[in-house]
């Protein structure tokens, strides 16, 4: 388990929160407190299967579950495929692939202003860098984002990648803008 | 760099993240980035029943997406060489509907052919392009599942969409 520090919406006071491996307890506070919230607000990730992705993540070496928790709930999650995905610009090079990450409704200024905390994915995706590192990637890491979600990652200056048209091999891809973080410094 | 050095020079960086984690400055400056963005921040592609399927068979999984990558490349450079200009992307885009619905069912023969390309593809290095035979092949591959009527709803793609554009340029009026 490490801390994290993120900031109390109502206040920006800073508040200590676990950042975790994948559990049960995260999977269930998906489906009984973000499901219906996430449903309601038409957001994307409404429908995407954490207890399959769990049981991937327990199950093979080249993935892992993380969580943030705080006062109890879970406040964010991730999924990050760490073998099989390379770099687009330094070629055969590997990367830590950000399969899935997802912030608690709550925790969506779109959503709810203030959020209840904020900072949840930016310490997950600064996690995911670490982890990155720990396996020798430089921190490099690559994820899609979701529609709606591209200007934050622009503003973090990751480089943004569109593959050509014969290149890209999945429909739901051909939607989803690339980016990659390059190696730290 | 001796492995030793190399890691400690890992160790160190990922304690300077984790440092960077609990830094209440960053922590201020993240989350002013975050407003400043004003937007969702969720993340991932590969949809949970691709997931599956690739679980269920992983070198199946992969020799197929890198089939296709492969087929549609060649394709793409086919239809590059026909010189179709601003044609180009919708030419492209119905070949490859096209293609895909043609190599749903190959025959014996096609489908051995592809496997041998790809086979020599996934055993060499991700940079290395592929040998100038196999490349052949492929084209030799493409030309034969695609029939002529495919060919004229490539090209009449192509043409459609060059109207259009000459339409939009000259404001004449669109037609169907």
């Amino acid at each position: 388990m490490s801390t994290v520090r993120i900031l109390r919406g109502v206040n920006n006071q800073p508040v200590e929160a676990a950042l975790l491996e994948l559990t049960q307890k995260h999977v269930e506070d998906f489906s009984t407190q973000w499901q219906t919230p996430l449903i309601q607000a038409t957001q994307e990730d409404k429908f995407w299967d954490w207890a399959f992705k769990h049981r991937i993540t327990s199950t093979r070496d080249n993935y892992e579950g993380y969580a943030i928790e705080c006062e109890g709930d879970t406040q964010g999650l991730m999924m990050l495929e760490t073998q099989q995905h390379r770099t687009q610009f330094r070629p055969g090079r590997r990367l830590v692939y950000v399969s899935a990450l997802s912030v608690a409704p709550w925790n969506r200024q779109q959503l709810q202003q203030p959020p209840r905390f904020r900072t949840i994915g930016t310490a997950l995706l600064e996690f995911a860098r670490r982890r990155s590192t720990d396996l020798g990637y430089e921190g490099c890491i690559g994820l899609h984002a979701l529609p709606g979600a591209e200007g934050f990652y622009e503003r973090l200056n990751m480089m943004r990648f569109d593959p050509e048209p014969e290149d890209i091999i999945d429909a739901d891809e051909e939607l989803l803008p690339y980016f990659e973080y390059p190696p730290r410094r | 760099m001796t492995e030793s050095s190399t890691n400690a020079t890992r160790n160190q960086a990922a304690l300077d993240i984790m440092a960077q984690l609990n830094d209440p400055e960053w922590v201020r400056a993240a989350a002013k980035l975050e407003e400043e963005a004003g937007c969702d921040i969720s993340a991932g592609a590969l949809s949970d029943h691709q997931l599956g399927r690739m679980m269920s068979d992983t070198e199946g999984f992969y020799q197929h997406q890198r089939l296709r990558v492969l087929v549609f490349r060649e394709l793409r450079q086919l239809l590059a060489e026909c010189e179709l200009g601003i044609g180009l992307p919708a030419a492209i885009s119905t070949g490859k509907k096209i293609l895909v619905e043609r190599l749903r069912a190959p025959s014996d023969d096609i489908q051995s052919q592809l496997l041998s390309i790809v086979s020599e593809d996934l055993s060499t290095p991700q940079d290395v392009p592929l040998p100038d035979e196999a490349k052949e092949n492929l084209r030799r591959i493409i030309q034969t599942v695609l029939q002529a009527e495919d060919w004229e709803t490539i090209s009449s793609a192509a043409v459609k969409a060059l109207q259009h554009n000459f339409r939009a340029r000259f404001d004449l009026p669109q037609t169907a």
